[in-house]
């Protein structure tokens, strides 16, 4: 006996459902068998797969005539049919649809955006490196201040005494000045401890890494370069390896390049190149400082050993440093150290540093925003359920259970919010890449790439879902008890219109409150900024002119270095224009923090109670005059303070009160370091006391601060200082070609304007406040709009019972009255509950807030006053539609 | 009481399957009716439109089936009998005497003897 071809059978049971479906496949099967015996089995095939294509095309042509019953349908089907029906719904009412996925759009593109920075920043604190939930940074801690520099020894110790970790690393940031193919350039370097690629698990695309010979000096020099310097200056050569390059005018072999993607152990930093530890002494200007324990240089990172947690870690570092304080007793060198271990996405300097705290307020702004959204959108979608309660009540009453109502609801919600996740997702490969336009200009390699990967989308994905929770489910419930008979006698009477909208009334009041707490956030750090603006850091920063010099790697002796800055400043200071020019090794609020340095004050006993360190820079003459710091006693520096004369300095206000008290500190003498007995004490003798000036931020305290002539300390790079009236353009031209004629070689560069500079101090109030204001203001107009709608539509509901109310002799004054009156109210209940809410807020903030509390009266005055004029209209339109309404007409509509 | 509604007027198909139920009597089942059809009409059918037909009549009313016992030259599948009903019955009737009466007196243009 033939048999049907199974394939066509298959497809014959699957086009053949119901409950004849066994008669009707014996039926083929009786016909198949008569004709394979009549004819043969190949026409009896043919006629088998013939009728199989009938039957396929009638069963899909019933199904799509046949509407399918509601009852016994599979939850996939029915989802299917609401995906269909909610986009269909839409279509039809593409006001609503755009809003709507407009609003979600912004809500939603506001948390991805954040999101993606805080992936970027905090979940992926080293890229490139491996494992980085174990690498944890290493500082000390004296006194409750963190401070991040160890010296080598110091580094070696720890190394050697803590078992809780598989390896350390250390490493120090250098610019230098690079010579390829007699084309100078420079570059960012990190000064590494061999180890350290092993330790952050970081490949070599090409090459090797260093070897624990290279840690020692003398070892010949080499160097690793980072994939992007690769690409970018050797085009990707693999013949790299083993060439020589000239770094700081010495010869470097390239051993290895890195991996792609790793970019070093700062966040928010792209180094070009590695050195080994070894390389130091030849690297910077002031010789060794491999054995130097009190030169603390290096920052630490550890790998944690399987199994050790950063609490056991710092307790074993606090025992070794017990072991150091011991051994170096009579140098006071660890009087009250203690260690202190940061996860990585919470490490004390770096990008994460800067960002953290004004990322994870903007999150929860995100947030906020998103909440505002959802109570306006509840609002659009209450109003939408109010008008639709009539074709709910009819389906409930032809048999749909209340879930698959529910149900519905949340699918055309999940749909709304569907699209605005994928318009937020369009919009994010935009909004993304704003954090880098944050950045202030800095003569650091910044570096703040956000990638959009899964975590970022799944999030997006996850918050969609959530808003569909918050915003759809109120209709859904709404809709879940109504009560058909009710609904459908009832033809939209007056009479529902107050108790039946509670809920509306309660999102318009949420939204209130919100926008309020954002904009309180937005408004004090506004304050903040203009606070800042208007706070004296001590200097003046407009109008002056900076530019970077590198005579180091121009291969300047510190001889020769002295007497071209001598001659650097006889030469700017003749340009036209120039008002003052001075030179200083670092710039105050710039976003390399200052140096610090011990000191030791003739007649001053040290006590524990004195500063760990004091600030110290090395400037030219005239520094003070140059960024006008108030000289309070004595003088300025001047040009007469030279190598060849006695040692001089001027010292701060600060400084001055602690190690002096009630003497007079001109003619006084201090020292660096502490004296030792073999030898000499090199005395610097105070000449001038000037006024306190901020180094790091606008907020700290006044610093203990020392100034010396750089003409006698010498540093190879510095900063030209120059004050003018003349722009940028004009004087930067100017400084560039005085600069050439002097001597091309020396690299001068990142010209700019120092008041750009000290904006970095501000970076964070920038950052919060722009996203602030964008948000505040998007909260604003959402609320705006919320109140309005609803009252508007509580208008529409309620103008049968004003007609009633005019035509009984109510005036129209009367009308206005009550309308904007219940407006009023709820928008007073908001404004109060929003007040309370922007106390949090402004705790919140207070870390980033300068010059203001957090309860600053003017922020909270200003927003109470926009807020007012908004709502005022947001009041009065509806109500004086409700005062117009003509009772005739509204008493006849119905 | 309400008068009692005509029979259904019957589509051509459905006149075809009905006739073939008729012809077959008690052996009447689906690929029995088919096999009738296409050896009186002699053009092939499809299974299944002469199922949904069928199905169709019986919802009508005009048409009754039962279930009956599977052969091994169907695979071991069951039979569904079919049986006119009386109001089928009807509604052939009237079929075939409205077309007798308009093919009335054009018998030799429609090619049959007079």
């Amino acid at each position: 006996m033939t048999r049907p071809p199974r394939l066509a059978a298959w497809l014959l049971s699957r086009a053949i459902g119901g409950p004849r479906q066994e008669e009707l496949l014996g039926d083929f099967e009786e016909l198949f068998q008569v004709r394979a015996l009549e004819r043969g089995r190949a026409v009896a095939r043919r006629w088998y797969w013939a009728q199989t294509a009938r039957a396929v095309l009638d069963a899909i042509r019933a199904r799509r005539q046949r509407p399918r019953p509601p009852a016994g349908d599979s939850l996939m089907q029915t989802i299917v049919q609401d995906v269909r029906y909610a986009f269909r719904s839409l279509v039809g009412n593409p006001g609503f649809a755009t809003v709507a996925v407009l609003m979600l759009a912004l809500g939603i593109g506001a948390n991805s955006t954040i999101f993606s920075w805080v992936n970027s920043v905090l979940l992926n604190p080293m890229p490139g490196s491996a494992r980085t939930d174990e690498l944890a940074q290493i500082t000390y801690v004296y006194r409750g201040d963190v401070l991040p520099s160890f010296s080598y020894p110091d580094y070696q110790d720890l190394s050697r005494g803590a078992k809780q970790l598989s390896g350390l690393i250390g490493f120090d940031d250098a610019a230098v000045g690079v010579v390829i193919d007699r084309e100078a350039e420079r570059a960012w370097s990190q000064v590494v401890t061999a180890n350290f690629f092993d330790v952050l698990g970081v490949r070599m695309a090409l090459g090797r890494s260093f070897t624990a010979d290279e840690e020692r000096p003398g070892t010949t020099p080499t160097v690793v370069l980072s994939d992007t310097y690769w690409k970018r200056r050797f085009n990707r050569d693999a013949a790299v390896i083993g060439r020589q390059i000239r770094i700081n005018a010495h010869p470097f072999t390239i051993v290895g390049v890195a991996a792609p993607g790793f970019h070093g152990s700062v966040s928010g930093l792209s180094y070009d190149m590695w050195l080994p530890i070894g390389t130091q002494p030849v690297m910077s200007a002031g010789g060794s400082r491999l054995d130097v324990r009190g030169s603390r240089w290096l920052q630490l990172v550890g790998r944690l050993a399987p199994g050790a947690t950063r609490e056991q870690l710092r307790a074993e570092l606090d025992s070794v440093i017990e072991g150091m304080r011991a051994t170096w007793a009579s140098q006071q060198r660890y009087i009250d150290h203690r260690a202190a271990v940061f996860p990585m996405d919470n490490a004390p300097d770096g990008g994460i540093a800067v960002l953290r705290p004004v990322l994870l307020i903007l999150m929860s702004v995100a947030g906020l925003v998103l909440l505002i959204t959802c109570a306006n959108l509840a609002g659009l979608l209450l109003a939408r359920a109010s008008a639709r309660q009539k074709e709910i009540a009819i389906r409930l009453s032809m048999g749909a259970g209340r879930w698959r109502i529910v149900q519905q609801l949340l699918i055309e919600g999940l749909v709304l919010a569907g699209l605005g996740a994928v318009g937020a997702l369009v919009a994010l490969r935009w909004t993304a890449g704003l954090l880098v336009g944050f950045a202030p200009p800095s003569e650091l390699p910044i570096y703040l790439d956000v990638t959009i990967d899964a975590t970022v989308v799944w999030f997006t994905a996850a918050v969609a879902v959530a808003t569909v929770l918050l915003f759809a489910l109120a209709p859904a419930a709404q809709a879940a008890p109504l009560d058909v008979a009710t609904t459908l006698r009832d033809s939209g009477s007056a009479a529902r219109a107050f108790g039946r909208h509670r809920l509306r009334r309660a999102l318009v009041a949420a939204q209130v409150a919100l926008s309020i707490a954002l904009l309180v956030g937005a408004g004090l750090c506004l304050r903040s900024m203009n606070q800042a603006a208007r706070m004296t850091p001590g200097f003046q920063a407009d109008g002056v002119v900076v530019g970077w010099l590198d005579l180091f790697s121009a291969g300047y002796s510190t001889e020769e270095g002295r007497a071209y800055y001598a001659r650097i400043l006889d030469r700017v200071r003749a340009l036209p224009g120039v008002e003052a020019v001075s030179l200083s090794r670092r710039i105050p609020l710039g976003f390399i923090g200052g140096s610090f340095t011990d000191v030791t004050v003739d007649g001053h006993a040290a006590t524990d109670r004195d500063p760990q360190g004091v600030g110290l820079n090395y400037v030219g003459p005239d520094y003070a005059a140059t960024l006008r710091i108030p000289v309070i006693a004595g003088r300025d520096l001047s040009v007469e303070d030279v190598a060849s004369q006695p040692r001089v300095g001027i010292i701060s206000e600060t400084m001055a009160r602690i190690y002096w008290k009630d003497r007079d500190p001109i003619g006084g003498r201090f020292m660096f370091g502490r004296p030792r007995p073999d030898q000499e004490p090199q005395w610097i003798t105070v000449v001038g006391v000037v006024g306190d000036i901020k180094h790091r931020t606008l907020t700290e305290r006044p610093q203990p601060n020392v100034m010396v002539p750089i003409l006698q300390f010498y540093s190879s790079t510095s900063v030209l200082n120059v004050r003018t009236a003349g722009g940028l353009d004009v004087m930067g031209a100017q400084l560039q070609q005085a600069m050439r004629e002097l001597d091309p070689r020396v690299p001068f560069y990142n010209v700019s304007l120092l008041a750009d500079h000290t904006k970095a101090a501000t970076f964070q109030q920038k950052l919060a406040g722009d996203l602030l204001v964008v948000f505040g203001a998007l909260a604003l107009a959402l609320a705006g709009i919320g109140s309005y709608g609803v009252l508007s539509y509580l208008v529409g509901l309620r103008r049968r019972e004003i007609g009633i109310r005019l035509a009984v002799g109510a005036t129209r004054a009367d009308v206005f009255r009550l309308v904007a009156g219940s407006g009023a109210r709820l928008i007073g209940i908001g404004l109060v509950v929003g007040l309370l809410l922007s106390i949090g807020v402004g705790m919140g903030l207070r870390s980033l807030l300068i010059g203001i509390e957090p309860t600053d009266p003017i922020t909270y005055a200003g927003v109470i006053g926009l807020l007012s004029v908004v709502a005022a209209a947001a009041c009065l339109i509806p109500a004086r539609r409700a005062a117009i309404v003509d009772p005739a007409s509204t008493l006849r509509e119905d | 009481m309400p008068r009692a509604t005509p029979p259904p007027v019957l589509g051509e198909f459905e006149q075809i399957v009905m006739l073939a139920l008729v012809r077959l009597g008690a052996d009447a089942y689906g690929a029995a009716v088919c096999s009738e059809i296409e050896k009186r009409s002699g053009r092939g059918v499809s299974v299944s439109a002469v199922h949904t037909t069928l199905e169709r009549l019986e919802q009508k009313g005009l048409v009754r089936s039962r279930i009956g016992d599977p052969t091994p030259q169907r695979g071991g599948k069951r039979k569904r009998h079919f049986e006119v009903a009386a109001l089928g019955m009807k509604s052939l009737q009237a079929s075939y005497r409205s077309l007798r009466n308009m093919a009335d007196g054009l018998e030799h243009l429609l090619g049959e003897p007079a």
